[in-house]
C-alpha cells in the first residue's frame, strides 16, 4: 500500500495496513533548508526543495503543500507582515478601511502568490505519485476576519446579513482555491478555519455551516475529498463542523481526539491529529515526543484515523522529534517498547553502572521486549547465541526483557533507548540492527584485546631480594636489574635485609627474589561486597 | 532568580486596552520600575505598538494578526524567553489580544523553560460599557477573559445609560462573582486597585461552570407582522430583551427598530442604509427556546 493509498482509504474510514502518518510542513521546510519562513513562502523553488528534504527525512504518507492561511487575504489587499520563522500575519483589513464588499473580486488563478502555490503542488505532483498532496484553502470564517477584523463579532449582532453576505463572498473564493488545487493534482482539499473556533456551535450552525457545506459539496463534485482542520478550543462545533459533509476533521491538541473519534466515526467521517505541537514536538525530548506519539495512535485506533500534528509545524522542530514519529508509526516493536516502559514509569532509580563490565569474563547483554514475542529480539538473541561458544567461556550472555521491572531499569541504567539492543560490558554496540555474525565476533574480540590492553596497563609491581648483604646477595641483584633491563621495564627493585621481614614473607633461606603483583581494581569509588567479591576469587 | 510577576490585561478590541496600558504607566508606582511589554493585538499593528506612549521600556510585538494559537505560543514563549535571559525587569506587562484564551496564556507560563520564572500578580479584563452585551454571546473568548479575571474594569461607563450600566454590572458578576469590579471612563484607574488584586488561580473547568447568563437569537422572516403584537412581546420580555435590532417587515411598512436596555426606538427606512429584513436579539434570565418560540409565533 503506497502512502497516498493509505491516506485516501483512511480519509474514507475504509481499512489500511498502519495508520497514516502526516507530517504538516509549512514554514519548517524553511528551517530544514537553512532558509528563512518569509524567503520560502515566496519561492517556488525553495519550497520543492523543503518539501523534498522533509519527504526524506520524515518518510510521510502525506504531505501539506503550503502552509499559509494569508494568501487569499494578501489577494483581497490585506497588508501582511513577513516574519523569519512563521508565517505572515494580517495587519490590516481592507473593509474595516472603507473597501466595499461589493468591490472584491474573487481572484484569479495567477493572482498574488496562488500561482506559486499551484506551481508548487504540480512539482509535487510530478515528483512523489505516491504520496497523498493536501492543498490547503482559509476557511471562509477565518477569511472573513482576515477581510472585516474583528470588528466581524459585533457585526453578528448588529448586521447578521452584512455577515451572510461576507460569508457568501468568502465561500465563492474558496470555492475557486479549491478547483485551482485539484486541477493541480491535490488529492485532498484542507479547508482551515481555525477562527471557527470562537464562536459557539448556534452561530457556527448559522453563519459556518451552510457554506462550509457547499464547499465540501463542490470538492466531492470534482471526486476529491475533503478535510475540515480547526485549531484552537473548538470542542463544541466538530458535531457541528461533522455535519457539514467532509470526508474527515483535523484537530489540535486543544481538543481531546476520542471526543473527535466518538462524534466523528459515528458520522462516517474520519479524523486526524494531534500531536502536541509546542510543549511535545518544539520542546520535547524524542521520548516525550515518542510517548505523545504512541498515545494518539492507541486512541486514534486503526479505523478512520491520521496521525497528523495538530497544525503548521513550529518552524524549528527539531527534526529528531520528527523522525522518531516515523519510527513510532511505522516499526509495531517501537510501539510496544514505549508503551511496557510507560507502564512501569515508577522505576525511576538507576543502577550505579560504574564498575559495570570490569570482570574477567566480556558480558553481552542483549535488551529485549521478549525474545519469544518480538521476532527482531528473537533474531538478536538467537545472532548473540551462536557466537558466543567461539570464546570458550571468556564471553557470558543474558537477556534482559524489558517487560521485568528489574530489567527495565536495567535498560534505562545502561541509557539504552531502542528495542532490541545489544550492550557489551556495558557498552551500547548494536541498536534496533542484528549485527551479522563477523560483525559480532569482530566487536567481542575487540572488547576481548581492551580488557586485556587495560589489565596490563594496570598491573605494577616489585621485586624485592632478601639477604643479609652477602656477595651472592648483590650477584641475585646484579642479574635482576640486567633481565629487567633486556625487558626494557621500570619495575623497582629493593633490596629487603631485615630478618624480621624475611619471616613475613615466608622465606627461610637467603638470598631469595619475591616478585609482588599489585592490580588497581577501584579509584575514588566504595566498590560493593559483591564487586569485592570477584576480585578475590581472582586472587 | 525571583519569579518575575506579570499584569496580564484583556478585553475585547476597542475596549480601551492601550488607554488602560498607558495610564498604568504614568502612575509613579509603576513608572520607575524596570518594565517589559508584550503587546499583541490581532491585526491593529502600528495603532496599538504606535499608541503606547514612549518610555523607558523594553517592548515586544508578538507574531500579530496570527490566527493559529501555536504560532501565537512559540512567539509567546520565545518573547518570554528572551525577557528572562536580556531584560530582566522588575515586572512585565501584557496586553492579550481580544481573541485570547487567558487561560492558554497561563498554561504557556507552565512550559519547562518559563517555570517558576514568572507568575501572574493580576490578570486585569477590561469591559466596554458599551459593546460588551453585543459581543458577549458570539465571541467565546470575550466571556472566559471576564470569567477568568481577577479584576474588572467596566470601561466608559460615560458612554451609556444608568440602566445598561446596571445591566452589565450585573452580568459582570453573574459571570465572575470574585474578582472585584470598578466602573471608570479613559481606562483611569487607582494604582491601589491594581495593588489590590489578587491573582486567584483557577484549573481548567472553572469556564464551563457559569450559567449561560446571555444568549443570542437571529430571525430572518420575511413575512409581516402586526406592530401591537410585537410591542407586547417586548413588554412582556422587558427585563429579558438587553438589546434588539433589525429591520422587521410590519404590516403596513418595513420599520428599522432597536431596543438597547429598555429603551426602544423605531426609525423609517429612509434613514437607515441597510435595507433587508431580519433582526437580532441579546436576551439573558429566560429560557432560550422559550423566547424564541415565542417571537417565531408571531408570524
Amino acid at each position: 500500500m503506497t502512502g497516498k493509498e493509505r491516506v485516501l482509504k483512511a480519509m474514507r474510514c475504509e481499512k489500511v495496513d498502519r495508520i497514516p502518518w502526516v507530517p504538516f510542513v509549512g514554514c519548517h521546510g524553511a528551517s530544514l533548508i537553512n532558509e528563512t519562513a518569509s524567503d520560502y513562502l515566496q519561492s517556488e523553488e525553495l519550497m520543492i526543495k523543503g518539501l523534498n528534504e522533509a519527504i526524506k527525512l520524515y518518510q510521510p504518507d502525506g504531505v501539506s503543500v503550503m502552509f499559509d492561511l494569508q494568501i487569499e487575504a494578501e489577494v483581497l489587499g490585506c497588508n501582511l507582515i513577513w516574519a523569519d520563522q512563521n508565517p505572515p500575519a494580517v495587519s490590516s483589513h481592507p473593509l474595516e478601511l472603507g473597501v466595499e464588499l461589493s468591490s472584491l473580486q474573487v481572484p484569479s488563478a495567477t493572482d498574488g502568490r496562488i500561482g506559486l502555490t499551484i506551481d508548487v503542488i504540480k512539482a509535487m505532483r510530478e515528483l512523489h505519485r505516491d504520496i497523498a498532496l493536501y492543498g490547503l484553502i482559509t476557511g471562509p470564517f477565518t477569511l472573513a476576519l482576515h477581510l472585516v477584523g474583528t470588528n466581524l463579532f459585533m457585526k453578528m449582532f448588529d448586521d447578521p446579513n452584512y455577515i451572510h453576505d461576507l460569508m457568501r463572498f468568502c465561500t465563492d473564493v474558496s470555492l475557486a482555491m479549491s478547483n485551482y488545487f485539484i486541477e493541480a493534482g491535490a488529492d485532498i482539499i484542507a479547508v482551515v478555519d481555525p477562527m471557527t473556533s470562537q464562536i459557539g456551535p448556534d452561530d457556527f450552525k448559522n453563519f459556518v455551516s451552510p457554506y462550509a457545506t457547499e464547499i465540501f459539496e463542490n470538492i466531492h463534485s470534482k471526486k476529491s475529498l475533503g478535510s475540515f482542520f480547526v485549531c484552537g478550543h473548538a470542542q463544541q462545533n466538530i458535531e457541528a463542523m461533522s455535519d457539514c459533509k467532509p470526508d474527515n476533521i483535523s484537530v489540535d491538541e486543544n481538543i481531546a481526539l476520542d471526543y473527535v473519534q466518538d462524534v466523528c466515526l459515528k458520522k462516517g467521517v474520519s479524523f486526524g491529529g494531534n500531536l502536541q505541537l509546542t510543549a511535545t514536538l518544539l520542546l520535547g525530548s524524542e521520548e516525550d515526543v515518542q510517548r505523545n506519539a504512541i498515545h494518539c495512535l492507541d486512541t486514534g485506533g486503526e479505523q478512520g484515523f491520521i496521525l497528523a500534528p495538530g497544525c503548521d509545524l513550529p518552524f524549528a522542530t527539531p527534526p529528531n522529534n520528527l523522525q522518531v514519529v516515523t519510527k513510532v508509526v511505522i516499526d509495531p516493536y517501537q510501539r510496544e517498547v514505549i508503551r511496557t516502559m510507560e507502564l512501569n514509569d515508577e522505576t525511576k532509580e538507576l543502577l550505579d553502572m560504574s564498575e559495570y563490565g570490569l570482570m574477567e569474563k566480556v558480558i553481552v547483554d542483549v535488551i529485549t521486549l521478549d525474545s519469544e514475542s518480538c521476532a527482531p529480539c528473537q533474531y538478536m538473541v538467537e545472532s548473540v547465541k551462536a557466537v558466543a561458544p567461539e570464546f570458550e567461556g571468556i564471553v557470558e550472555w543474558r537477556e534482559h526483557k524489558i517487560k521485568k521491572a528489574e530489567s527495565l531499569t536495567f535498560m534505562t541504567s545502561l541509557m539504552v533507548r531502542n528495542i532490541p539492543t545489544i550492550c557489551i560490558d556495558g557498552k551500547i554496540s548494536f541498536v534496533s540492527r542484528i549485527p551479522p555474525r563477523d560483525e559480532l565476533l569482530k566487536a567481542i574480540q575487540k572488547r576481548i584485546n581492551e580488557k586485556l590492553k587495560l589489565r596490563i596497563q594496570k598491573k605494577t609491581g616489585s621485586v624485592f631480594i632478601l639477604g643479609s648483604g652477602c656477595e651472592s646477595c648483590d650477584k641475585v641483584k646484579e642479574n635482576v636489574e640486567k633481565a629487567l633491563q633486556e625487558l626494557g621495564t621500570d619495575i623497582p627493585v629493593e633490596i629487603v635485609s631485615d630478618e624480621s621481614k624475611f619471616h613475613e614473607l615466608g622465606i627461610s633461606k637467603t638470598p631469595a627474589v619475591v616478585v609482588e603483583k599489585r592490580e588497581v581494581k577501584s579509584m575514588g569509588t566504595i566498590p560493593s561486597v559483591d564487586v569485592i567479591k570477584e576480585w578475590v576469587k581472582d586472587i | 532568580m525571583n519569579p518575575i510577576p506579570i499584569i496580564l490585561i484583556t478585553g475585547y478590541l476597542g475596549s480601551g486596552k492601550t488607554t488602560l496600558l498607558n495610564h498604568l504607566l504614568s502612575l509613579p508606582e509603576i513608572k520607575t520600575k524596570n518594565i517589559a511589554l508584550i503587546i499583541n493585538e490581532f491585526g491593529t499593528l502600528g495603532v496599538d505598538g504606535a499608541l503606547v506612549e514612549s518610555g523607558d521600556f523594553a517592548k515586544f510585538e508578538l507574531n500579530k494578526g496570527s490566527l493559529f494559537c501555536i504560532c501565537i505560543k512559540t512567539d509567546f514563549i520565545k518573547t518570554l524567553e528572551n525577557i528572562t535571559n536580556e531584560v530582566r525587569p522588575e515586572l512585565v506587562i501584557i496586553e492579550a489580544t481580544g481573541v485570547a484564551e487567558t487561560s492558554d496564556l497561563q498554561d504557556f507560563l507552565t512550559v519547562p523553560t518559563l517555570l517558576n520564572r514568572f507568575f501572574i500578580q493580576a490578570n486585569i479584563c477590561l469591559a466596554d460599557a458599551k459593546n460588551l452585551i453585543k459581543v458577549l454571546p458570539f465571541l467565546k473568548a470575550a466571556k472566559s477573559q471576564i470569567v477568568w479575571a481577577d479584576g474588572i474594569i467596566i470601561n466608559k461607563s460615560d458612554l451609556v445609560s444608568k440602566k445598561e450600566l446596571e445591566d452589565i454590572q450585573q452580568l459582570v458578576k453573574t459571570l465572575n462573582p470574585e474578582a472585584p469590579v470598578e466602573i471608570t471612563s479613559y481606562g483611569k484607574i487607582s494604582h491601589e486597585f491594581v495593588n489590590n488584586i489578587r491573582h486567584r488561580q483557577l484549573s481548567g473547568t472553572s469556564i464551563e461552570s457559569p450559567p449561560e447568563a446571555l444568549f443570542s437569537l437571529s430571525f430572518q422572516n420575511l413575512n409581516p407582522i402586526e406592530h401591537e403584537k410585537f410591542l407586547s412581546l417586548l413588554n412582556i420580555y422587558k427585563e429579558n430583551i438587553l438589546r434588539l435590532k433589525g429591520i422587521i417587515n410590519f404590516e403596513n411598512e418595513p420599520l428599522f427598530v432597536e431596543v438597547i436596555h429598555g429603551k426602544y426606538l423605531e426609525k423609517s427606512l429612509k434613514e437607515t442604509k441597510n435595507l433587508r429584513v431580519g433582526f437580532s436579539v441579546i436576551a439573558w434570565k429566560t429560557d432560550k427556546e422559550k423566547l424564541k418560540n415565542a417571537i417565531e409565533s408571531l408570524w
